[in-house]
């Protein structure tokens, strides 16, 4: 009681009320887009053109349901989702959590290595060409594993679920084990899993999101319509704008904008009732690490030394060395190669069949001069 | 002469010893093989084919097969007309979304920790969770709807307090205002939560002799809560660096129409549409190489810099 009295003067009275007015602020900031999109589904689409729909609903109807279900590359498009997050997120939670917890054990030779090269990729990659020649070398364009393998690891939740492992599995655990005989592999399967069951479902959910959500691997890798998956039909509704074939029958400008507009409010909505149907795990779970004292460490220690050992000066350098090793070659390469002051002359015969007009040729020799910046002659 | 032998025994014995150790672990070693190979296949290999941004990609000749054009396609690049422009949107994208998406998780944590209600808290925490779940395509598909000339919301409330209503997506100079303010929207909540967790491992000790000594809750945030939570600040900076010229590919792609090109044309969306759409693999690995490195500098050097300067680093 005697505290409660000390710790509010009237400096803390203000800034209790600022502080409840500008989280209020917030939190209206964040609901109403969302609350907005709900109501502006079920009301008459004509009074949400006209910008009544505020507050309240308006004339509800069950209209966009109707029309949505009839929309076939929509429902292909959650089936295929459904699938890709599925078959997706158990390859990424048996990679993830089977090399972290490997890769935890200080006892394994060449795990800071191992540690170090993981956590590089997350400050360099080979880019989204040489990722996309890899995908379809490997023959996985065009099919679902295309979504699935380059994805399969995150370096993030990786280093997130090492530490976890690293904080919460005592080694004395490991040593009585031992002790009794027990292999590494037993050890992981009777005792470490059983005991990670909140890490297990933090990386079922992250991935399971990510896989949901992600759109780009499906533009780039996938060709056919009949494999895309939910967020790429999304995109041809919400923004591309391709409901021909729905509202064709509306006849004015309005009204077709009023139709196409209570479609996008209902897919948003049903695109992301399966993350409604997670959400209230995710804020368990978070609630659960966020009073177990433990599990704030692990949050914090794995953005706090991702790499651990070594001094930080010796890391750096180990780390810009990698960079070099990786770049060096091809500049090596690059500079042994002929510069523009080489002229290197080619000859090639080139016949053509008439087309109309010689002009119209000297200009393709003339465009692929000027792109190419070589010097052609003529004979 | 025995001086030697026993050496020699000794790193033998050492070399026993670290077989031993590896096979002793041999289950361990089986775990690790999806993560070595899918480490080197999908995240070392395409390293190694960043030598086409030296070459001339040809499909058919394979990526060592192409021939070398040395520094041909930086140059390029780099004389292009279009460079400044990308150079430029790029930028200010990404550094109009550090400089005011990084602080506000911070104060929002900050001020959820001193709210004096338990339950209320809770409540701010979960709505501003949420938006992070929203997939990028929906979020933009929220935007066009929202800004939509005829039939958004808020050009309707422009209407009703007397303006004239905009149309947001097609003119250049609102993407990168749109930009920002939708990614604070769904992000800053979620963001919070490692600064949370900071703040719930400062110890309590520290407020309550602070309290004794009549510190107010506003000279306690700036005395204790900041310093408490410095390290993880930092760190957030660090890999936020990384980031600069690695926009969201995603969104930017999504809320380009053709007539707010002009800045919403960054770096990684050029390079989408040259490699992919126009198969010009040798630029535009070129470009991304360049985009990579400038961000492997960005993050090591902000690392040195706040290594000198907080003590605290990732690296």
């Amino acid at each position: 009681m005697r505290k409660k009295h000390i710790a509010r003067t009237r400096a803390d009275v203000i800034f209790d009320s600022v502080n409840y007015l500008i989280l209020t602020l917030c939190l209206l900031g964040v609901a109403y887009p969302l609350y907005f999109i709900v109501i502006a589904f079920i009301s008459e689409p004509a009074a949400v053109y006209a910008g009544k729909v505020v507050w309240l609903p308006i004339h509800p109807t069950m209209e966009g349901y109707k029309r949505i279900f009839s929309y076939a590359s929509l429902l292909s498009g959650f089936r295929n989702s459904l699938l890709y997050t599925l078959v997706g997120t158990v390859i990424n939670v048996i990679c993830t959590i089977s090399g972290a917890y490997a890769l935890s054990r200080k006892d394994l030779m060449g795990h800071n290595v191992l540690m170090m090269l993981i956590t590089f990729t997350m400050i360099f990659s080979g880019g989204m060409i040489p990722n996309y020649l890899l995908v379809r070398f490997l023959g996985l364009y065009n099919t679902m594993w295309a979504l699935i393998l380059p994805g399969a690891i995150s370096s993030w939740n990786f280093i997130v679920a090492r530490t976890f492992f690293q904080q919460t599995i005592p080694d004395e655990l490991l040593e009585a084990a031992v002790l009794d005989g027990c292999s590494d592999a037993r050890f992981f399967f009777s005792i470490v899993l059983p005991l990670s069951s909140s890490i297990l479902a933090v990386m079922f959910l992250f991935y399971a999101v990510t896989h949901w959500n992600s759109y780009f691997n499906a533009l780039i890798y996938l060709s056919s319509q009949s494999k895309y998956p939910l967020q790429l039909v999304l995109r041809n509704i919400l923004i591309v704008n391709t409901l021909d074939d729905m509202v064709n029958d509306v006849a004015t400008q309005a009204a077709q904008q009023q139709l196409g507009d209570l479609i996008k409010y209902g897919v948003i909505i049903i695109s992301s009732l399966p993350l409604l149907i997670l959400y209230p795990f995710f804020t368990e779970i978070l609630r659960q690490r966020r009073h177990d004292r433990r599990h704030q460490r692990v949050m914090q220690r794995s953005t706090r030394s991702i790499i651990k050992g070594g001094n930080p000066m010796k890391r750096s350098v180990l780390c810009f060395l990698l960079a070099l090793a990786l770049l060096v070659p091809n500049l090596v390469l690059a500079a042994n190669f002929p510069s523009e002051d080489d002229n290197v002359t080619y000859k090639v015969q080139i016949r053509m069949r008439p087309m109309n007009g010689d002009a119209d040729q000297m200009g393709i020799f003339q465009l692929l001069e000027e792109r190419t910046h070589v010097h052609i002659d003529f004979e | 002469m025995t001086d030697i032998m026993s050496r020699k025994s000794v790193s033998r014995k050492k070399g026993y010893r670290m077989l031993h150790r590896m096979t002793a672990h041999w289950q361990l070693y089986i775990f690790l093989i999806p993560t070595i190979i899918y480490f080197a296949l999908f995240r070392y290999y395409p390293m190694y084919g960043i030598q086409i941004a030296f070459r001339n990609y040809k499909a058919i000749k394979g990526i060592s097969g192409s021939t070398w054009v040395g520094l041909d396609n930086f140059r390029y690049f780099f004389a292009a007309a279009d460079f400044p422009q990308l150079m430029m949107n790029t930028l200010s994208v990404s550094i109009g979304t550090l400089v005011l998406s990084f602080p506000l998780p911070i104060i929002l944590a900050l001020l959820l920790n001193q709210l004096p209600s338990q339950k209320y808290k809770k409540l701010v925490q979960t709505t501003t969770y949420a938006p992070h779940f929203i997939s990028t395509v929906v979020m933009v598909g929220m935007i066009f709807l929202f800004l939509s000339p005829s039939s958004g919301i808020i050009n309707k409330l422009i209407a009703r307090l007397g303006g004239t209503p905009r149309h947001f997506m097609a003119e250049p100079k609102w993407f990168v205002p749109v930009y920002v303010l939708s990614e604070i929207w769904q992000s800053t909540g979620w963001g919070s939560i490692l600064y949370l967790a900071a703040l719930a491992g400062i110890s309590p000790e520290l407020h309550e002799s602070a309290l004794v000594d009549g510190a107010s809750k506003f000279q306690r945030i700036l005395h204790i809560d900041i310093p408490g939570i410095m390290p993880t600040i930092v760190v957030m900076l660090i890999l936020n660096a990384g980031k600069i010229m690695n926009v969201g590919f995603e969104k930017a792609y999504l809320m380009q129409t053709s007539l707010n090109i002009s800045t919403s044309e960054i770096i990684p969306t050029y390079v989408y549409k040259r490699g992919m759409l126009k198969s010009q693999f040798s630029l535009t690995t070129a470009v991304g190489l360049f985009e990579s490195v400038i961000n492997l500098v960005l993050i090591l050097s902000v690392n040195w810099l706040s290594r000198r300067v907080t003590e605290s680093s990732l690296f």
